[in-house]
């Protein structure tokens, strides 16, 4: 008997899902692969300005992957297998950098670091030009450090104790220890972090746009060949360039590093506590964290001070008045916020869904969805955007100035996270439970509702809060799609900065940022524990 | 009875259906607007139009970048829903008309104002409605402490830019990601007169720069914060961020610089095309200039408009000779003889 007699429901539900795949990723994606012509192609290629760019962009991204890699090793290393002072505040600023909408936080890197920074030449009386390659290789570790460090986390969590506790009984100790036992088993955590952190560096513009001077990457000339010359062609071929490294690397994670994983989840918390660190390796462990620490706090502080001062860099009289301008920008804040819990719900339940089918049912078309459910994370968010505005913006598909529209494409965008995530977590489950259920009797559908709901509850919830992050801060999906009607804060973050409104730019993005942490604040609190982001 | 009640106002509805449909295919009911302008002018100008005409105005996009508006009605093309796109320079409009994303309309303001038609586009397509000088902008802070006590006198011409003083301390613009910076540099070639002397300036003041900013009006951030001591910009966007943020910067208008022409223009298969062409008109008109001159310190087209203060009279201003079509034929040649010279 075929699936589609058997369980009518799960028939459905998997068309659904390969239906919504093809419309709302494949589709857009071929629109923006056929716009170019092949002297567009070349064109682009062609020009030695890209051609460096395109150098720029792996040399930049080695770079930061390795820096931030590292340090945030070293600083997930520390919170996870030391006991070293502050450990939970070392944590919780972690997180702060996901939240970064674009433009403002690289502009109080420039604020605090720049010629008259407050740091290099107030503090420090230095005068250093913080444009160019380095300026922008340093922003990117700070930024991306805590991505990193968070899916090392994850991992060094999961190496129980009893390992390293066994290997000091043998007479091992210090680093010996660490090279022998902890840092081999936390090898393919490491990989993915560093994966992970390569396809965002790869992608971002904000950073760049900002400091990198005349140093240029792929990301941001594919933006300015929009914004300044309104040649679409060029970057769709740019956005092209981006994606094939950026997919190489997906796949390269996907289908090797996440295979090489030694860590077994043993069900079982141990009872063996974290042996005492050497006194030594404590304090300047201590004090590497306590400084990258101070460093992610001051660029959130600064950024927060242009919000509350009359001129960023100039005057700093305090004022209150960019924030009572700010409350006038309701209206975006609200479709940010119903517009990115819309995308997050929507992405979680969709990508969770496909994981489970993917990974319990056999059925035609399963390595389609796998496939196409970890496209979008290698896809730059203005190549999705522009495939978004040609494909959806003329009848059939007629969703112009529609919140629809842009809730779909933010929902489409994010939902590779997810999938990762609940693939991740149906490996774990044992079928064994479902297969019992099956015996006894039950469809598809409850073995679903009644044994794994409760066990991807956490997962599910993972991916909602992923999604909603990426989906409120980011500029480059929507800057194609939205209009008056459905303006979002970051479209008008970025219009305050080219309007030169810096001050109001930076009310408004503290403003997304608020909301963002407050967010993810109370859903930490209903869930506790189970809310594990980025894993890998 | 209650089949009779219901019938009758069935046939109400109708007919107010077909009246409203009636009325309004004889009178247009409002005018979508795309907009490469500031929040504030953009929202005054369409309520303006409103108390003008009794048409209503719809703000549907407001960007400051032409380009990013531009792109929008390219892949909006098969379907468009804006009526207008107003602002950006004229090259961003007539990179449009060339692709056949444009309506052609010569507004009968332009005869009646006696406004130079040498500020329309020669094909018919876009309108010129204002125009924008270019401006050097120096940091008063930096310049009194580094280049005053050498008893330099502040920048009032290009040639001042090339002062070794700068050496590293001035901003720029990079043509191969913007338009804007494109016409800067065009600009250096008209007002010199000749590609070779305008080239031989862009060598000579490549020493002196610090960055080529992505943005056309990059300058203006960086030299406010004392990242550098002077730049160049448009001067409307200058004057407007300096009044608006109290920025610490002076602006200067070199005696012989380049301007852009503001364009507006009809979009191919607008859906109101005859309110469409009532806001071209209106944009001509004393009261939309008023309003663009107010807030956004551009220079109105015709005359009979009040400039806000701070702002220098347009007759004041020798302008460096424009060709237009010059400068859109050699957009690639341009382009990457400047590449060659910077190595940008």
């Amino acid at each position: 008997m075929s699936t589609r007699v058997r369980e009518p429901v799960l028939f459905l539900v998997i068309w659904v899902v390969i239906v919504s795949l093809l419309v709302f990723v494949v589709y857009p994606s071929i629109q923006v692969f056929l716009y170019p012509s092949g002297t567009d192609f070349l064109k682009i290629l062609m020009n030695p300005r890209y051609q460096r760019s395109i150098l720029n962009s792996l040399y930049i991204v080695v770079l930061s992957t390795l820096s931030a890699t590292f340090l945030g090793f070293i600083y997930a290393y520390a919170i996870t297998r030391t006991d070293i002072p502050l450990r939970k505040f070392f944590k919780g600023i972690s997180l702060l950098p996901l939240f970064s909408p674009p433009f403002m936080v690289a502009f109080s890197y420039i604020m605090l670091f720049g010629k008259n920074g407050l740091i290099t030449s107030k503090l420090l009386g230095l005068q250093v030009n913080i444009f160019g390659w380095h300026g922008l290789w340093f922003a990117q570790t700070v930024a991306f450090l805590p991505v990193a460090s968070l899916v090392m986390e994850g991992i060094l969590q999961s190496i129980p104790p009893s390992l390293e506790y066994a290997g000091r009984n043998m007479g091992a100790s210090g680093f010996t220890l660490f090279r022998t036992i902890t840092f081999p088993l936390a090898r393919p955590g490491v990989a993915g972090a560093a994966l992970l952190v390569a396809i965002q560096v790869l992608a971002d513009f904000g950073n760049p746009i900002m400091i990198s001077g005349d140093f240029s990457v792929v990301a941001t000339e594919a933006w300015m060949r929009v914004e300044g010359w309104a040649d679409i062609a060029g970057a769709a071929v740019l956005s092209l360039l981006l994606l094939i490294p950026s997919f190489l690397i997906f796949l390269f994670q996907r289908y090797w590093v996440s295979r090489r994983s030694y860590v077994t989840i043993t069900g079982k918390i141990t009872q063996i506590d974290i042996q005492k660190t050497g006194k030594w390796i404590r304090w300047i462990l201590f004090s590497v964290c306590l400084s990258l620490s101070l460093l992610i706090i001051l660029v959130y502080v600064a950024l927060f001070m242009g919000a509350f001062v009359e001129g960023w860099g100039f005057n700093w009289t305090p004022t209150w008045k960019y924030v009572k301008e700010i409350l006038s920008r309701s209206p975006e804040l609200t479709n940010s916020l119903t517009f990115s819990i819309l995308a997050g719900s929507g992405s979680a339940l969709f990508s969770i869904t496909a994981a489970y089918i993917v990974s319990r049912k056999r059925f035609l078309g399963r390595r389609f969805i796998d496939f196409t459910c970890i496209l979008p994370a290698a896809l730059p968010g203005i190549f999705l955007g522009l495939g978004y505005s040609i494909s959806y913006t003329k009848p059939p598909f007629d969703l112009y100035g529609t919140a629809t529209i842009v809730v779909l494409a933010l929902m489409f965008w994010n939902i590779a996270m997810g999938y990762q995530t609940g693939i991740g977590v149906f490996q774990q489950i044992s079928p064994s439970l479902s297969e019992a259920a099956s015996n006894l009797g039950a469809g598809s559908l409850r073995i679903f509702r009644e044994i794994e709901i409760p066990l991807i509850k956490g997962p599910f919830f993972s991916a909602f809060i992923v999604s909603f992050i990426r989906a409120i801060t980011t500029l480059s999906v929507v800057v194609f799609i939205v209009t008056q009607k459905n303006v979002v804060a970051t479209f008008s973050i970025m219009n305050l900065v080219s309007d030169g409104f810096y001050g109001k730019a930076a009310a408004l993005t503290c403003a997304l940022l608020i909301i963002a942490f407050g967010l993810l604040g109370i859903t930490k609190l209903v869930l506790g524990k189970n809310v594990v982001l980025f894993k890998v | 009875m209650k089949r009779v009640g219901l019938s009758v106002l069935a046939m109400f509805l109708l007919v107010g259906v077909a009246f409203a449909a009636g009325k309004a295919e004889k009178v247009p009911q409002k005018v979508v607007i795309y907009a490469a302008l500031d929040e504030k002018t953009t929202k005054e100008l369409a309520s303006a139009f409103k108390e003008t005409t009794g048409i209503d105005a719809e703000v549907a996009l407001q960007i400051e970048q032409a380009g990013t508006v531009a792109a929008r009605i390219k892949t909006e093309a098969s379907n468009p829903r804006a009526d207008v796109f107003i602002g950006g320079n004229s090259n961003f409009h007539s990179e449009l008309a060339a692709g056949g994303f444009l309506e052609k309309y010569t507004s009968p303001v332009v005869k009646e104002a006696g406004i130079d038609p040498k500020l329309m586009d020669p094909d018919g397509y876009w309108t010129g409605w204002y125009l924008g000088a270019l401006c050097l902008l120096y940091n008063e802070k930096l310049y009194n402490e580094k280049v005053k006590p050498l008893g330099i006198a502040p920048p009032t011409t290009w040639d001042d830019l090339l002062n070794p003083v700068y050496k590293g301390q001035v901003i720029a613009s990079n043509p191969a990601t913007t338009g804007g910076a494109y016409l800067m540099m065009a600009a250096q070639i008209f007002r010199l007169g000749s590609e070779e002397a305008g080239f031989e300036y862009i060598r000579k003041l490549h020493p002196n720069v610090a960055q080529y900013t992505k943005g056309a009006n990059g300058s203006i951030p960086l030299v406010a914060q004392g990242e550098a001591i002077v730049g160049f910009a448009w001067g409307h966007d200058t004057l407007k961020q300096k009044i608006q943020g109290n920025l610490p910067i002076v602006v200067v208008f070199p005696k012989d610089t380049g301007f852009e022409i503001g364009a507006a223009s009809i979009l191919k298969g607008a859906p109101h095309l005859e309110a469409a062409k009532k806001f071209i008109d209106f944009l001509l008109s004393p009261k939309a200039g008023t309003i663009n001159a107010r807030n956004g310190y551009r220079y109105p087209v015709r005359s009979g408009v009040e400039l806000p203060p701070g702002v220098p009279p347009f007759e004041q201003l020798k302008l460096a000779p424009w060709d237009l079509k010059k400068a859109a034929e050699n957009v690639d040649k341009w382009k990457k003889k400047w590449a060659e010279i910077t190595g940008m």
